[in-house]
């Protein structure tokens, strides 16, 4: 009997137990099938075999959805997998973003094809979508930064509508808060408004993903005194969520000294605040009513910044859910100037505070935000420190008829810049030290609409996308567009092809400059103004996409985007007017006291030019150049298996200007001058015509109705002001003399007779002038100055130039490196260059290994090819280069883990960036934490 | 420099894409023995795998076969580095690197009960009895029957519904 009872018992267990087995493998996870030992597999049927296959096969297949088909919403503003998406997309998860090392999220933007990411300073960048920059060149370095590309959190532009461009140090966001970026290549203005000309870059932030309590973030510090981190705290308690994150960085440049201009070399801080002007020895390159001290009160420092952030979720309902941010930041950075000063690097100092509020309740989503801010854009610099405050509202509404997906938007934007309160009003209550002298602002409404049509089983797919925005700093209305049809073979193979055209928006610069640049104490103009014009057209591209994804298998991902696009209506700041200093006489005396011996040295100090240019104006215009731009990107990425992901991107372009005007400032400022000399003079030779024919007294005014006129200048002339300011700096070249070995008897005597040859050499040329003066009956001995005021018309340069050639003058157009003329060929042609500031070949490549399951390295690499810069300031070639990254990071609880982190790991230290700072190689320690 | 790290990320990235994939085919050989039969003159003596050439799955096949028989027949691996007498094997596994040479096999040994199995796309169709393939990156096999009676083994019909059967 007990025998029976124990063999039924023994039968149900065994038999309960082969069910439980059979049950297992159908449930079981990749994981538990790795983790099984030989003897367990071999004992397996074959139909196990057959499941545990499919199990691993399916998990892999998620994998490879997971890495290489990531969703995106940034293309068409909704959910839709990468292979599908219209435009030229990537995304960047956070894991990738983590694994990867990159220290901030501009650093993780090397991630991305089709982006040139320059490092400027340690941990400062230049993030470029397919280039276009450094237009017009011969200008100033600014125009050398990216303008073109709008960077948005969570659709919330993050734009410096200065002069256009991102301030990416003032994000009050790090990568904790990143769940995603998404790069969309190519104009989408018709998505997203102005500024998206190249592309868009929109950093998605986490939601709180459940009620568990998630903590996310990386500590680490290194070498260069490198030490950051950032923390993002969330959870979801019912209907309600919580997130809030905070960021600290500070990174220190390479090096503490700072590059001069004039010098080709770098200097000490200290140091360059009496370092003399090169080409006028008694004056110094620094500008001496300023303290470089407060420019630059941290020159060690790179990066130095935080921010904090707190955001509440609501989710009524599945297809109702709100989401109200806020947050601060505080950053200060060293890095390319905004302005033209005599140094390449400045600082940066921003505040600035966010609300941003997203609703969306089934169809509809609204998202309204502003931002406050306090921007010192050239530290320190008077005039270029403002109250910034843009504001946005986004309504868009998303439905279906039949296969049409309809949304239509409305927005409305807003950009205030006010710089009154860091000026100094004048008795008059007046303002006129400042860049713009006031409260300067652009608003602009757009209404917009976007048609989305899928026919043959979704396959093939039509999109249909206008926006018209008007701006309220001109009559002008735009109308970017976007029409794209793609058709999606087979989900192994999508093509593509997209038309469409984008716009800037206005820029305060722009619109509004309104800025006397006081260079007393420097070389002349002594003023030179900056003026805004409100009519100009924005800059606006046209651009045609074709594309080709490829999944010829599972885990292998290709993707091909060739492209073109032209780029017209770019502007610049470009001189209208100049009024020249055309008389000469003795000036003043510069006293030099002999170091220990208080002997007093006189130096004779001319005026120094029979013709210089005292002041000249400067105006916002639109200049002929179009960009002419042709590539192809290529992308690859290729899940080996689940412990090895390979990545390799790379671009090929090449942009060509059209109507190109190969001439900057300088020249036309040069040739302007020689030009008033020489009306001035012809002037007085007329007079002296009419004089010997009898008229005297008469005729006169003819010659003032002439381009330029003559008038006088009851005050002290422009150069002798300008030496009062700096005739201590002779002190400055007797030093350096000194410096260079010679006695100082010696370098007296020498700076004497630099003094004095150049004033032999004025005075000469000068008195030429003064007689014809004289003859015309001008009483040059009452006055200090003849005031020749000369216009420049960028549509008649060519008249110009043939006038100072008939006189037999070279313009500095046609003058060779050594000074040199040319015979000037009579007409004035605009030319077709190859435009070298976008690298013609630039890529990257990564490769992310996990050998074991807490081991993970991930090493990637970016390149590109010789980049030509070429500015008001000279050109600049940065030499092909090849960086290194690598991490390597081991779990040491759950997947908290501790890293090493080598950024540059070659310690490669050529200049990415023009006049920026020598790169070096970061090593840092660290710890990721996520739990 | 450069080249020193691409050829270590190269080997990595291949030596681990196969390793995997080998556990797997090599169990499936191993399973195939559990629906395959011998001729009788085969059925004594050890179970003779031949692998040819290098082939990383050997220590895979190894690992499992371990202490293993078919029936009674210790089983045995072998790599096979020169060409011989191929009619001593049970099962010829062939790697895909070395597919051209399985024609041959599949001549020098056809109706002396040797299971030929291929590692490349059609092979199945037209030289050996069983071929791997993947299908959704699921390892599968496909089974040729016609090839296999060619061969002189015997198959089961559940080897034909867990495999892909195909045709000459």
């Amino acid at each position: 009997m007990y025998k029976k009872i124990f063999c039924v018992m023994l039968m149900l267990i065994m038999a309960s137990q082969s069910f439980a087995q059979q049950k297992d493998v159908s449930k079981m996870t990749r994981e538990d099938i790795l983790a099984m030992s030989y003897d367990e597999l071999g004992a397996m049927p074959l139909e196990d075999v057959m499941k545990l296959t499919e199990i691993l096969g399916v998990s892999l297949n998620e994998l490879y959805e997971m890495l290489l088909n990531k969703d995106v919403t940034s293309a068409s503003k909704k959910a839709e997998s990468s292979f599908d998406s219209p435009l030229s997309t990537t995304v960047i998860s956070y894991d990738e973003i983590i694994a990867s090392g990159a220290r901030n999220i501009q650093e993780a933007m090397r991630l991305v094809p089709g982006v040139i990411v320059r490092e400027k300073t340690n941990g400062n960048y230049d993030i470029h979508i397919r280039g276009n920059n450094n237009i017009p060149d011969e200008n100033l370095t600014v125009y050398t930064e990216n303008s073109m590309t709008l960077v948005m959190i969570d659709n919330r532009p993050i734009y410096n509508y200065i002069n256009g461009g991102t301030f990416w140090e003032s994000f009050p966001i790090d990568i904790a808060d990143v769940d995603r970026i998404e790069v969309v290549r190519g104009a989408a203005s018709a998505l997203y408004g102005a500024n998206a000309v190249t592309g868009v870059i929109n950093i998605i932030t986490k939601n709180p993903e459940s009620e568990d309590l998630h903590i996310n973030g990386q500590l680490q510090g290194g070498n260069l005194g490198s030490y950051m981190g950032s923390l993002n705290v969330g959870q979801n308690i019912g209907k309600f969520g919580y997130r809030v994150s905070g960021n600290y960085q500070k990174m220190q440049r390479t090096t503490d000294k700072f590059y001069v201009f004039q010098y080709d070399s770098l200097f000490n801080r200290d140091d360059i605040q009496t370092l003399p002007d090169k080409t006028s020895y008694w004056l110094t390159v620094f500008n001496p009513m300023e303290s470089i001290k407060d420019w630059h009160p941290y020159p060690e420092t790179a990066v130095d910044r935080y921010g904090v952030n707190a955001n509440l979720y609501f989710n009524a309902a599945d297809d109702i859910n709100f989401v109200l941010s806020g947050g601060y930041q505080d950053s200060y950075i060293t890095s390319s100037s905004f302005g033209d000063p005599s140094i390449s690097i400045t600082g940066r100092e921003i505040k600035s505070s966010y609300a941003n509020f997203i609703g969306k309740a089934k169809g509809l989503t609204l998202q309204s935000n502003i931002m406050l801010s306090e921007q010192d854009i050239v530290h320190q610099n008077v005039g270029f420190k403002a109250d910034a405050r843009t504001f946005n509202f986004n309504a868009e509404y998303d439905f279906y008829i039949g296969d049409f997906n309809i949304r239509p938007g409305f927005s409305y934007q807003s950009a205030t810049y006010d710089d009154t309160p860091y000026l100094i009003a004048d008795t008059a209550g007046l303002y006129s030290s400042g860049y713009m002298n006031g409260e300067c602002s652009f608003n602009s409404i757009a209404g917009s609409l976007r048609l989305d049509y899928k026919m043959l089983d979704e396959k093939l797919r039509f999109i249909l996308g206008g926006r018209f925005e008007k701006f309220d700093t001109s009559d002008d209305l735009y109308f970017p567009f976007q029409a794209v049809a793609s058709y999606n073979v087979n989900d192994k193979h999508m093509f593509r092809i997209v038309g469409s055209m984008a716009n800037r928006s206005p820029f305060i610069v722009d619109s509004y400059s309104n800025f006397d640049w006081n260079r007393q104490g420097r070389p002349f103009p002594s003023h030179i103004k900056f003026d805004g014009s409100k009519d100009q057209k924005l800059a606006t591209t046209k651009n045609v996409e074709f594309g080709y994804r490829v999944r010829p298998v599972r885990n292998l991902f290709v993707e091909a985007e060739a492209f073109m696009s032209s780029t017209e209506n770019f502007g610049c700041l470009l001189p209208v007017s100049l009024t020249a200093n055309i008389h000469a006489a003795d000036s003043m005396v510069a006293n030099i006291n002999l170091p220990n011996v208080g002997t007093v040295y006189s130096v004779k100090q001319p005026v120094p030019a029979p013709a210089i240019p005292y002041q000249v104006n400067l105006k916002y215009q639109n200049i002929d150049v179009d960009a002419h731009q042709y590539g192809i990107t290529l992308n690859a990425e290729w899940v080996a298996n689940e412990k090895l992901i390979f990545k390799a991107f790379g671009t090929y372009q090449i942009t060509k200007l059209k109507d190109h005007n190969c001439y900057n400032n300088s020249q036309i400022i040069t040739d302007m001058t020689t030009l008033a000399a020489l009306n001035v003079k012809q002037y007085a030779a007329g007079a002296i015509d009419a004089q010997q024919a009898g008229v005297k007294g008469q005729g006169l005014d003819d010659y003032f109705a002439t381009p330029f006129k003559i008038g006088v200048q009851q005050q002290l002339d422009a150069g002798a002001m300008q030496q009062i300011e700096a005739g201590v700096t002779m002190q400055a070249v007797v030093k350096q003399l000194m410096e260079a070995g010679l006695p100082q008897d010696q370098a007296m005597a020498t700076a004497n007779q630099m003094a004095q040859a150049q004033t032999d050499e004025w005075k000469a040329a000068a008195a030429q002038v003064h007689a014809l003066a004289e003859n015309a009956e001008i009483d040059v001995q009452g006055i200090p100055s003849i005031i020749a005021e000369q216009h420049f018309n960028y549509e008649e340069y060519d008249q110009m130039l043939k006038q100072l050639q008939a006189a037999g003058i070279y313009p500095t157009l046609y003058k060779d490196a050594d000074g040199n003329g040319k015979t000037y060929d009579g007409r004035y042609e605009k030319k077709e260059i190859e435009h070298k500031a976008t690298p013609a070949f630039f890529g990257g490549f990564s490769v992310n290994y996990t050998p074991i399951e807490k081991l993970n390295i991930y090493a990637s690499g970016n390149f590109y090819s010789k980049q030509t810069y070429t500015t008001s300031n000279g050109t600049f070639e940065a030499d092909p280069k090849f960086i290194l990254n690598c991490k390597v990071s081991y779990k040491v609880w759950k997947d908290n883990a501790v890293f090493f982190n080598a950024r540059n790991l070659l310690n490669d230290k050529k200049q990415e960036f023009a006049w920026t700072d020598e790169t070096r190689g970061c090593y840092l320690v660290g710890l990721d934490l996520k739990f | 420099m450069k080249k020193v790290f691409f050829s270590i990320m190269c080997m990595l990235l291949i030596g681990t894409a196969s390793a995997q994939d080998d556990k797997f085919k090599a169990l499936f050989v191993y399973n195939f023995t559990k629906y395959i039969e011998w001729p009788k003159n085969k059925q004594t003596g050890d179970f003779v795998i031949g692998v040819l050439g290098h082939s990383s799955i050997i220590s895979e096949l190894k690992a499992f076969t371990e202490r293993k028989t078919v029936g009674s027949q210790k089983i045995v691996v072998e790599e096979i580095l020169s060409s011989e007498d191929y009619t001593k094997y049970h099962i010829v596994y062939v790697p895909t690197k070395l597919s051209g040479q399985a024609e041959d096999i599949a001549a020098k040994t056809k109706g002396k009960g040797v299971l030929l199995v291929t590692d490349k796309p059609g092979m199945a169709s037209t030289t050996s009895g069983i071929n791997f393939v993947k299908v959704d990156n699921q390892q599968k096999f496909e089974v040729n029957t016609t090839n296999l009676e060619t061969e002189g083994v015997k198959h089961s019909h559940t080897l034909v519904l867990l495999g892909i059967a195909v045709n000459n």
